[in-house]
């Protein structure tokens, strides 16, 4: 079954005060203090020099069993929020491929699940590697993505997105990390600015405690798990009050939801769970055998868990 | 919701896809959407644009041209689908920005596709990606993901940037759409590679093969000894698919086998597919 075989992480070299991030959106001091105070935000992490570029290659770069196994991946998948990353025909994708010594590799970015799009990655490349004849085959996942404009700084009363980055090596068969279950859950009736639709936003925040326990239970199910034998919760990094409010629903224990980055990175778009499963194993928070879950959400809106065993 | 366990580690020994290319669509969509005029076009392009040193292109963004993937995309589900066959798994490819850059159009379009299926977009890869689309369809249904799934290409023919250098770009919005079904008729998809070099190609390809040259190909020599037809250069992403479905609608044609070959002048890949000859349904 689909396994990580190794999760690398970058983290730009910068990290803005969320006070200094507000002032340049131009939010009140009101706003800015609801980030910190109620939403547990404390700084983000960005590179104002560097590049999607520069970004999804130190990522890459930062994975030790990479170097002399560029010849097994076969497959390099980004996983992107935002539909489009650079002007056409700018292609920081296959210039990363470039630098790392990957152009045999088949490229391509999925997106379109917004936030959640790396749960996707990893589907997709455990299908094409389950269909590969060549059983050694890696696929290389990249998430991470600039925070350019507006939209891609912040989710109005709920994230401030930052720039970390992740890069995993996937391969069909592992001993660890393999993945037991994937539930997703897309709901078109959310698609739309959230920043330009108070309706919609609301909506989207009434639905979204529901619909996030649902997608993450059914995953549990299908692998046959419950919260009780769930040792760990990788979530994506919105926020920390939006996580505790979910504990509390599902009575799952807050200090088993590792929300380290939400304070110290940010929202990193799509790599939040890649990121958080690097915390996790760096602080030894997982032991051979733990199953654990990862879940995000993606405005659009995509909803998306994901049951793995260490 | 869509909900799976554990995949198997490998699908060897390799057997015959079991995909099969069932009907395809392709279309013209002429005129400009009325999301060309939306302000949040402008400041967004201005965003994306301002790191990569590339000026605005004044005309597009105050002539509010452009198309909308989502309209696009919308015309090939209805299209293509019905509420009897539900799809398991949609692909919307594309490689020039839509006109509404932000928006998760797959995932509106798997809200009216029949079978609410996975959807997801794939992009960044040129003419190749309508390639990995349809591998990615062979592996889910290899995998037991997929039964049925809807491939849509899509193209619009206005940048609101203006590109750091000659980029190809289609010359009007387009849409190609095939529709691949693991069960009855149509014709099962034999052969899905990258190819070394386009005088390879017929040594790759069955007897009695009609080869299709895509966009990319538009100044290569045919290879020897296979028959072929050239796609229509001024729709670079979309044209190959959209010949290919000309060909499927050819009833002469239906004993041969088809395959279509297309070159991405940005990555220099060759890509090739082939189909059997049409097997009769049920």
């Amino acid at each position: 079954m689909t396994a990580l075989e190794a999760v690398a992480v970058h983290l730009p070299p910068v990290a803005e005060p969320i006070e200094q991030v507000g002032a340049r959106l131009g939010l009140t001091d009101r706003q800015i203090r609801l980030f910190r105070r109620f939403h547990g935000l404390d700084q983000v992490r960005v590179d104002p020099d560097g590049d999607l570029t520069d970004l999804l290659t130190s990522a890459a770069k930062a994975l030790a069993p990479l170097p002399g196994n560029e010849h097994r991946v076969k497959y390099v998948l980004h996983a992107r929020s935002l539909p489009i990353a650079a002007p056409y025909p700018h292609n920081p994708l296959h210039d990363v491929l470039g630098r790392l010594g990957l152009t045999h590799a088949r490229a391509f970015t999925v997106t379109h699940h917004a936030c959640a799009g790396s749960l996707l990655a990893l589907d997709v490349a455990g299908r094409l590697l389950a269909a590969d004849p060549d059983p050694a085959a890696l696929a290389l996942i990249l998430a991470g993505e600039k925070t350019f404009t507006r939209d891609a700084r912040i989710v109005p009363d709920t994230a401030l997105f930052g720039e970390g980055a992740a890069a995993a090596l996937v391969r069909a068969e592992g001993e660890h990390d393999r993945v037991l279950s994937y539930a997703v859950d897309q709901r078109g009736e959310f698609d739309g600015r959230l920043a330009a639709d108070p309706e919609l936003m609301a909506r989207y925040q009434r639905n979204y405690p529901e619909l996030m326990t649902a997608v993450m239970e059914a995953a549990l199910d299908e692998a046959g798990e419950s919260w009780d034998s769930i040792r760990l919760l990788l979530p994506h990094n919105v926020n920390q009050v939006s996580w505790q409010r979910i504990c509390r629903r599902i009575g799952y224990p807050p200090d088993r939801v590792v929300l380290d980055n939400v304070p110290a990175v940010g929202h990193s778009f799509a790599a939040d769970i890649l990121l958080n499963h690097h915390t996790a194993t760096r602080r030894g928070l997982l032991r051979r055998g733990d199953r654990y879950l990862v879940a995000a959400s993606g405005l659009g809106a995509t909803f998306a868990a994901m049951v793995l065993q260490h | 919701m869509r909900v799976h366990g554990p995949l198997p580690a490998t699908t060897l020994p390799r057997t015959a896809s079991p995909l099969r290319l069932t009907a395809a669509r392709a279309f013209d969509l002429p005129g400009h959407s009325p999301l060309a005029a939306d302000p949040d076009l402008r400041t967004f392009t201005a965003d994306l644009s301002r790191r990569y040193g590339v000026a605005l292109d004044e005309d597009a963004l105050t002539g509010a041209r452009g198309q909308s993937y989502a309209a696009l995309g919308e015309l090939a589900v209805r299209q293509l689908t019905d509420t009897a066959s539900p799809v398991d798994l949609l692909v919307l490819v594309y490689a020039t920005p839509d006109v509404r850059p932000g928006q998760s159009v797959a995932i509106q379009l798997g809200n009216l596709c029949p079978g609410e299926p996975l959807s997801f977009a794939l992009c960044d890869e040129g003419v190749g990606g309508t390639f990995s689309a349809l591998g990615i369809a062979d592996a889910y249904a290899r995998t037991g993901g997929a039964r049925r799934a809807l491939l849509i290409a899509v193209e619009q023919a206005d940048l609101h940037h203006r590109p750091h250098r000659p980029a190809r770009l289609p010359d009007r919005h387009s849409a190609a759409a095939l529709l691949w079904e693991a069960d009855g008729g149509g014709r099962p998809l034999q052969l899905l590679d990258s190819a070394g070099g386009i005088k390879e190609l017929g040594a790759a390809l069955p007897d009695g093969t009609l080869l299709v040259l895509g966009p990319g190909l538009a100044h290569a020599a045919a290879p020897d000894g296979v028959e072929t037809r050239r796609a229509r250069p001024g729709s670079p992403y979309t044209g190959g698919w959209a010949a290919l479905a000309d060909a499927l609608a050819e009833p002469r044609l239906a004993g041969r086998p088809l395959a279509l070959a297309d070159l991405e002048p940005e990555t220099g890949r060759l890509d090739l597919a082939c189909w059997a000859p049409e097997e009769p349904t049920g």
